[in-house]
């Protein structure tokens, strides 16, 4: 199990424990986790699971390919698509901030 | 010769008790706001899954899946179903060419979509922005005096039209030409208008790419013309199915959404005075009309058997895949009637899974440059509900016209839904 943290808009925090095998963003569909859309179900195409990564994270975590890259365009600092992000227990402990919409 | 033809008899695998009326099926047309009541109606009476005879168009049956988190299961399921074929257009003209990549399987669909998704991606379409914003305000600076204006006819459809139409180097001279060949493939019953439709705008790209191997532009037949996937070049047949794929996805939908958009705006004066006044809300209002108005179908063609919702599908068997139901299924959506501004919803609107709306970051930014510049540069206007407006149900509900009161006639005259 990872133990995942999200940072909600309205301050509140949700954890929960993940298996491997899976995204973060799947993480936070299957869980409930206000915010997040994941339209195109991880296909990364529609950029509807933005997240934020706390700045110890974002350079543990694996690299942004050019089509993540395109898709992020003018997003906040450390942005990263949840959906390019698989679950492994090294992110055991990982923190990620949730946007108020997926759509401003 | 009408489109419709001889009912078929049900099959022995479909329970008579799931054969039912669907009632968006093409061809009909209602003269009141279906998202009101009758896309609620489905949720309410029928069966999470059922067969209409006549849901595929031509007249023969497919079921109908209405829950949300079956259709999404459907969306990113490709060892039951495919989507090969789901339209119908090359094979009405006897021509075998799929629409690219609507109606290609994975993996083959995986390398159109690494492809073309860099050409619509929010970094690729800044460069657009400049553009888009002016062809919505020279469109407004057009009606801004008017008393009243037919909103679909005067904005939602030569707005995204002349933005596609600029992608595929097309002459904008022959929009009206082009949006009557595209209302005959969307909207139409008539099987020899649907032939002669998809035949002309075959006919067009043939031309237009033998013009470009020429002289090739900036534009995206020439970009097709030059793609490779691997080590070959796209064929013929898949530039032209790339380009008929972006000419009926590109030019309607949009238009539809933009229709619907503004006949809520203008029958909720007080959503207009929020977004007004907080134009930052524009993106979550738009995300949420796109749920409550969620437009088209597609299908899905089932290859191995298959249980959903205790009903059997069988390899042959048509499936509609109706993003109005599962964008308004009250098991997915509290109270989905309710149109509410911080629900900032997972939606169909754009599909899901693999297949998800190639085109639905250029449409966003549209339908966002729409809103923003029109509650900008145009006083409060109301929707003329002393019109009667027919919609035609089918493939894209889309209403035939938008009558829009404007600040000059506005006062005069009262709006209600």
């Amino acid at each position: 199990m990872t133990r995942i943290t999200f940072q909600l808009h309205d301050g509140t925090q949700r954890t929960v424990d993940v298996d491997p095998d899976t995204t973060l963003m799947r993480a936070a569909v299957d869980n409930d986790v206000p915010g997040i859309n994941g339209e195109c179900n991880g296909c990364a195409t529609c950029a509807t699971c933005k997240v934020q990564v706390a700045e110890s994270w974002f350079d543990r975590l694996p690299g942004i390919d050019e089509i993540e890259e395109s898709l992020l365009d003018d997003a906040a600092p450390r942005t990263r698509l949840s959906c390019q992000i698989a679950i492994t227990p090294d992110l055991d402990g990982l923190t990620v901030a949730v946007p108020i919409s997926q759509y401003a | 010769m009408n489109f419709i033809t001889t009912m078929q008899p049900v099959p022995d695998h479909v329970p008579a008790e799931l054969v039912r009326n669907y009632p968006f099926v093409l061809g009909n047309i209602t003269s009141g706001n279906p998202y009101d009541r009758m896309v609620h109606d489905v949720h309410r009476f029928a069966p999470p899954v059922f067969y209409a005879m006549d849901a595929y168009p031509g007249g023969s049956p497919a079921w109908v899946v209405r829950r949300f988190a079956d259709l999404r299961a459907i969306y990113a399921d490709d060892t039951h179903f495919t989507v090969k074929g789901f339209a119908p257009f090359a094979m009405m003209i006897g021509e075998s060419w799929g629409n690219v990549p609507a109606e290609a399987d994975a993996p083959l669909h995986d390398q159109y979509r690494a492809l073309l998704n860099p050409l619509f991606t929010p970094a690729a379409l800044k460069k657009l922005e400049a553009k888009v914003t002016s062809v919505a305000e020279g469109l407004v600076a057009k009606f801004r005096d008017e008393p009243a204006i037919d909103f679909r006819a005067a904005f939602a459809v030569p707005f995204p039209v002349s933005i596609v139409l600029d992608l595929l180097g097309l002459p904008l001279e022959r929009m009206d030409e082009f949006m009557a060949w595209e209302h005959m493939l969307l909207h139409d019953l008539n099987m020899e208008h649907l032939q002669t439709a998809t035949r002309n705008v075959v006919g067009l790209f043939r031309d237009v790419m033998k013009e470009r191997r020429v002289h090739p532009g900036e534009d995206l037949v020439s970009f097709a013309l030059n793609a490779r996937i691997g080590d070959r070049h796209l064929t013929d047949d898949e530039v032209v199915g790339f380009c008929f794929n972006l000419f009926i996805g590109g030019l309607d939908t949009v238009t539809t959404n933009l229709c619907w958009q503004f006949r809520h705006l203008g029958n909720d004066l007080e959503l207009q005075r929020t977004l007004r006044a907080n134009p930052a809300l524009i993106p979550d209002a738009i995300q949420e009309m796109l749920r409550f108005y969620s437009p088209a179908s597609t299908f899905r063609t089932c290859i191995k058997q298959i249980e959903i919702g205790g009903v059997t599908i069988k390899p042959g068997d048509k499936v509609l895949m109706a993003t109005l139901l599962g964008s308004n299924d009250p098991e997915q959506f509290d109270h989905p009637e309710e149109f509410r501004i911080d629900r900032r919803p997972t939606h169909l609107a754009f599909g899901s899974g693999i297949h998800h709306c190639l085109g639905h970051h250029l449409a966003r930014r549209e339908l966002t440059v729409a809103m923003n510049t029109i509650l900008r540069e145009l006083p409060e206007f109301r929707y003329d509900s002393s019109v009667e407006v027919l919609t035609d149900l089918g493939g894209v509900i889309q209403p035939r016209a938008v009558p829009l009161l404007l600040a000059a006639a506005a006062g005069s005259k009262g709006a209600s839904r």
